[in-house]
């Protein structure tokens, strides 16, 4: 999938399995004048190898919502090449805010009054 | 009455907040907002009543969990929980949940909204490219991945996917093509 996107969109969790798993290795199978765009997590990118792909590679691109550490080194030497929003913002809008606060609410009421566990994550 | 914290360094959007109040008051719970705090200390305080308690990015660790002895629940609103400590919730019986799917469509709207920014270079004037008719691959094919594509697809781009806990068939009943292999 690396080699033939223009674009590729992360959307994967940040687990043991999945840390730094965006690494040089990987990204470097990207297609000429490729752009990776990231809104998932931060730690799911080897940012060592995100900065080895922005010196090794002229045509690479890469966009997120939540910047690298190394966010100065890379904003300053390849500006054109990179965007980072100011904050995460990916659920930034009234309509995430109103539809992720109702659920929260309703899930907590149903568990404390029904011992509803849909939603349990442990 | 039951105690609900909803603690938020980045506070809901006003209308939000109130609908929050608007559900809890209607169900006789008592419910307050810890917003805009500073420190994990100044959580700590907020915690120590509170049965149940909603988040957003905020950081609850063993330490939140221990000055809060009542606490049943915590929800995460949001997709991702990683920034609940799992494993020190089920150690103290605390339900952790998350509310997957509420904010995929937008982070879906940002994702394309990044990349015209990107695609036609920061808007600085000069000509840039269109999304029409290029390759666009999601790396996990969850909520956000489906908004994406859903998005993409009316821009014209051609959508693969890589995901390999998704069943094939859901992704292909989406027209998007899937890949076995992520690289």
């Amino acid at each position: 999938m690396y080699r033939i996107c223009d674009y590729v969109s992360l959307h994967i969790p940040a687990n043991k399995h999945t840390i730094k798993s965006i690494n040089f290795a990987l990204l470097s199978k990207m297609k000429e004048g490729g752009t990776l765009i990231n809104t998932a997590r931060k730690e799911v990118i080897d940012e060592d190898g995100l900065l080895k792909m922005f010196n090794n590679r002229n045509d690479f691109r890469y966009i997120a919502d939540i910047a690298p550490d190394n966010r100065e080194i890379i904003e300053n030497e390849f500006s054109s090449r990179c965007f980072f929003t100011p904050k995460k913002m990916g659920a930034q809008t009234a309509e995430a805010n109103i539809n992720a606060g109702i659920a929260a609410s309703k899930q907590i009421i149903a568990f404390l009054e029904k011992d509803d566990k849909t939603f349990q994550v442990n | 009455m039951t105690k609900v914290l909803v603690a938020t360094v980045k506070p809901f959007a006003e209308a939000a907040v109130s609908q929050i109040k608007t559900i809890f008051e209607k169900s006789g719970y008592d419910c307050r907002f810890f917003e805009k705090y500073e420190t994990q200390d100044d959580l700590k305080k907020a915690v120590v009543d509170a049965e149940a308690l909603i988040i957003r990015s905020d950081k609850i660790t063993a330490e939140i969990m221990d000055a809060a002895p009542k606490l049943k629940i915590v929800v995460r609103a949001g997709a991702g929980f990683d920034n609940v400590d799992l494993a020190a919730a089920t150690a103290r019986n605390i339900v952790v949940m998350n509310t997957p799917g509420q904010n995929s469509n937008a982070v879906a709207e940002l994702v394309l909204g990044m990349m015209v920014f990107q695609a036609r270079n920061h808007f600085d004037g000069k000509p840039g490219t269109e999304l029409k008719g290029k390759k666009l691959g999601i790396h996990a094919y969850g909520h956000v991945g489906q908004n994406v594509a859903r998005i993409a697809k009316g821009f014209g781009m051609e959508v693969f996917a890589f995901d390999p806990f998704v069943d094939k068939k859901v992704i292909e009943a989406d027209d998007v093509s899937v890949f076995d292999n992520v690289e």
